[in-house]
């Protein structure tokens, strides 16, 4: 069933069409790789479907219904989360506060009650889930560092686990698995595996191919702001325009 | 007739007005940093040249070259030299050099106002004033004389930047520092030089303006600040915008001499406008203008001087530290009578320098204008304590500056670190100058000390005693806006504004919800710090004497450190008292800000670290990355599952 999808996104930068008329989807329960060369618009693409841009032409739906021109925050309420190519953590906090904060940024009286020192709702269930996800990523020994002092790639993961602990319907990473060292990728993998296996329906831009063959049920590749190809990961892999403008490059 | 006189009078004024921002913009795309001390180096270099020609009578031709060529160009590169290269070399984050250039600010005020005092001085010109007859209409020769020499600056910048090959260093410097050393361009001497010259176009600035105003420390720079108008109007990008919108603003302040709309309270706004019209100017051109950029893409955020872990200190320790704070600040209820009265402003201050805390240290937002929160909390108070009890009016005053807070912090939604800052200081200047120091809203106000229950707290200990009260309920506040879920939002959005929006954080309200907090915190102070002096001071609420010297302070002492922000008090009032001058305090203030790109956390944060030296060092703990050895067992599986 398909949980996110950009319908006709169009979004220009003056003259230049970053990203021109691509449809995209993401079902419950896949893994969708995005692939391209660098510039190819798979950024924007990203930044379109989660409302910190706005797309010049086009729709994104999340379970059908319309979420084009809601505000980043608004679109992360309403079930999409994310990651980002350049992190950003909240570096000066532990990750066990990085993780709670990803658990409960629901909607919530939380100014006035905080202001008058009233405790937090319902803490013991929050700090079970950050309990949960950071059991998941393989966090636990780090939950109580600073997050800004980790190596990239658990910084990376504590991004991950952010958008996790909200219980997102579709997640969004921008190149996850960048800055992790091999063991740490395979680990990402099996995460990413596992949650898709959960019904997560998890969208990825990566430029690690062997990550993207390994994990992801349908690939879509992109370049100059188009749709090149998509398909499963095999298909694309063996397409001759893919190789052309990509494939060739990266892997000769 | 009259109307091109006042024309060529406006022109003159304008000139002034754009050679100032030339000399900003310049500073500005050299090296990336807004000068925020360039009034301050204006103001340094009119006194120079008032010490020299006119108190110590040498002749100008000597006095003039070595002031303005001198004097101004050597404190830039003295600037650059001990401050900014080294923050640059280090790609300091923006607001980093921000608080800088406040620490050069601050410094030179205060060591001015410590050499040569408040009063004000008769400043020499530079060329002796004629009156020219054209026609029917009389123009003075130095208006003439300012607009040549804005225009002949105008000419040379614009010959160096776009036909040379050191304008062709500038934008490769300006557009990546690392990338144009890469290609042999020498990055320290284009902003070496940046540096220079601005500093000169203050110092000329100064010079040209001064005899049209009296000179003291603190007018003349505020004059001279308001002229970031113009480098704003011109996005921190043209230079011909930026002299055009100069002279515009000159002509139009001038000619609004000869709109009269009687004496009512429209009357008195058009004359406020009048005299303020660059203030006014800078507030709109920051709140419309779209796209203002910085150079260098990204805003600088706070954070870039927050950025302590949180880390946990032992019960006992902290109960000693607290018990130690309240015995220092309980114990001026045992000074001579003349010492608890100076003593009384330390509680107030507090208030208000934690106000701060709360914006920029948790928050992550910048406001240079918090002396208007402060002002308007006294003003509120002085205001409503004619009609009803002074604590409900206390408490009313700190609720309309709240309001305000919330009016004023809708900015922030915006704009981002140089441009928050600068919108900032405009609303600061513009209350003050229009309401705080209307007489229409302040005269006649008069400040009583307040009663509970029929008993006065007029008496000076009794009066300490409840701004304590009061400092504590705030310093409670304070505290449950650092902890728990609240505490963490404030966190993350300081820390970064995409992450917090990435988890669903309504960053919009909690921006505008920490700026009306922090307003009324402000507000609070503010009714406090007048009834400890016992009378309602504009000049106190001024924006160069309250705003940016406690920006600077809170800062200096640790933006997220509000027992940092306490101490701040504590030594700004003891050094004040101790030196029986008010401006004392701006020379250690100013000194420890130029230090910031060294101590980013500020005090506090070098007294903690002290503290950590002494104590045995724990075990270094090598940090678990991503796969961890010792899994759990929901790890593990994962890991066999991807191995097979």
């Amino acid at each position: 069933m398909t949980v996110l999808a950009g319908r006709g996104i169009t979004r220009r930068y003056g003259g230049l069409a970053a990203v021109d008329d691509v449809d995209i989807e993401v079902a419950s329960g896949e893994v969708v790789a995005l692939i391209g060369p660098n510039g190819a618009g798979k950024t924007t693409l990203f930044s379109c479907l989660t409302g910190t841009e706005r797309p010049d032409a086009g729709q994104v739906l999340l379970d059908g219904v319309e979420l084009t021109g809601l505000s980043a925050d608004q679109v992360a309420r309403r079930g999409v989360g994310r990651t980002f190519q350049r992190l950003a953590l909240f570096s000066s906090l532990p990750v066990r506060d990085n993780l709670r904060i990803g658990a409960e940024s629901r909607r919530g009286r939380y100014l006035a009650r905080g202001l008058l020192g009233l405790g937090d709702a319902d803490g013991a269930k929050q700090e079970q889930r950050v309990a949960e996800v950071a059991d998941l990523l393989g966090l636990t020994d780090v939950l109580d560092q600073v997050a800004g002092a980790l190596p990239t790639g658990t910084q990376r993961l504590v991004e991950l686990g952010r958008a996790l602990c909200r219980d997102p319907q579709v997640l969004l990473l921008d190149e996850p698995a960048s800055g992790l060292d091999t063991g740490e990728t395979r680990h990402l993998q099996a995460v990413l595996r596992d949650l898709a296996a959960q019904g997560m329906a998890v969208l990825l831009v990566e430029h690690d191919l062997d990550l993207v063959m390994r994990t992801a049920d349908r690939v879509y590749a992109m370049a100059a702001g188009r749709v090149l190809a998509s398909g499963t990961a095999d298909e694309v892999g063996r397409d001759p325009r893919v190789h052309a403008v990509y494939l060739s490059r990266t892997a000769p | 007739m009259l109307a091109l006189e006042l024309a060529a009078t406006g022109l003159a004024f304008g000139s002034l007005a754009a050679l100032s921002g030339l000399g900003l913009l310049l500073t500005y795309r050299t090296t990336g940093v807004f000068n925020l001390a360039h009034g301050a180096i204006a103001m340094v270099v009119a006194y120079l040249f008032w010490w020299t020609a006119g108190e110590h009578g040498w002749p100008v031709a000597l006095a003039a070259p070595l002031v303005l060529l001198g004097a101004g160009p050597l404190l830039g590169l003295l600037a650059y030299l001990l401050v900014f290269r080294d923050l640059q070399r280090r790609s300091a984050p923006p607001a980093q050099s921000l608080v800088a250039t406040l620490g050069v600010f601050v410094l030179l005020v205060g060591v001015v106002a410590v050499t040569w005092g408040l009063q004000a001085r008769h400043a020499p010109t530079l060329l002796p004033t004629h009156r020219i007859t054209v026609g029917r209409a009389g123009i003075r020769s130095d208006a003439l004389v300012d607009l040549t020499v804005a225009l002949l600056a105008l000419a040379a910048l614009w010959l160096v930047t776009t036909r040379t090959r050191f304008g062709v260093e500038v934008r490769a410097v300006v557009d990546d520092r690392a990338l144009a050393e890469l290609s042999r361009v020498d990055a320290d001497r284009v902003a070496g030089v940046g540096w220079a010259v601005g500093a000169a176009f203050a110092g000329l600035t100064g010079v040209l303006i001064a005899p049209q105003l009296s000179l003291t420390p603190y007018g003349l720079t505020l004059v001279v600040l308001e002229t970031f108008a113009v480098p704003v109007i011109a996005r921190l990008r043209s230079l011909p915008v930026a002299v055009g919108a100069a002279l515009a603003l000159g002509v139009a302040q001038s000619e609004l001499t000869q709109v009269h709309l009687g004496t009512g309270t429209l009357g008195s706004v058009v004359q406020s406008l009048r005299s303020n019209l660059l203030a006014v100017a800078l507030l709109v051109a920051l709140l419309v203008l779209p796209r203002l950029r910085e150079v260098g893409g990204d805003a600088g955020r706070a954070t870039a001087f927050a950025t302590r872990p949180a880390r946990r200190r032992s019960r006992a320790r902290r109960a000693a530290a607290t018990l130690a704070a309240l015995a220092l600040l309980a114990s001026p209820l045992a000074y001579p009578a003349d010492v608890l009265r100076d003593a009384q402003q330390v509680p107030a201050l507090a208030l208000v320098l934690v106000s701060l805390v709360v914006l920029t240290g948790y928050g992550g937002q910048i406001s240079l204008g918090h002396g208007a929160y402060a002002g308007l909390g006294a003003l509120f108070f002085a205001t409503f304590s004619a009609d009803i009890p002074e604590i409900p009016a206390l408490v009313c005053g700190m609720v309309a500056a709240g309001l305000v807070g919330l009016l004023t912090g809708y900015p922030a939604i915006r704009r981002q670190g140089l441009f928050l800052a600068l919108t900032t200081f405009a609303v600061g200047v513009v209350v003050s100058r229009f309401v705080l120091q209307e007489p229409a809203f302040t005269s006649g106000v008069h400040v009583e000390r307040p009663g509970v229950f029929g008993l006065s707290l007029a008496g000076d200990r009794t009066f300490y005693g409840f701004e304590l009260v009061c400092l504590a309920l705030g310093l409670l506040v304070v505290r449950n806006l650092r902890s728990g879920r609240l505490g963490r939002a404030l966190l993350a959005m300081r820390d970064s504004e995409p992450g917090a929006l990435s988890v669903g954080l309504d960053l919009r309200r909690l921006k505008v919800f920490v700026f009306t907090v922090s307003a009324a915190l402000a507000g609070l102070g503010g009714g406090l710090l007048a009834q400890a002096t016992l009378s309602f001071d504009a000049s106190a609420f001024d924006p160069v004497q309250s705003s940016l010297f406690w920006f600077t302070a809170v800062v200096v002492f640790g933006a997220d450190s509000a027992a940092g922000a306490v101490a701040a008090a504590g030594l700004v009032v003891t050094v004040g008292i101790l030196t029986s001058s008010s401006d004392a305090a701006l020379v250690p203030i100013g000194l420890l800000a130029l230090l910031i790109g060294r101590f980013p956390g500020g005090v506090v944060d070098v007294l903690r670290r002290l503290g950590g030296l002494l104590r045995v060092p724990a075990l270094h703990r090598p940090v678990v990355v991503g796969a961890p050895r010792r899994l759990s067992p929901a790890g593990r599986a994962l890991l066999e599952r991807a191995r097979s």
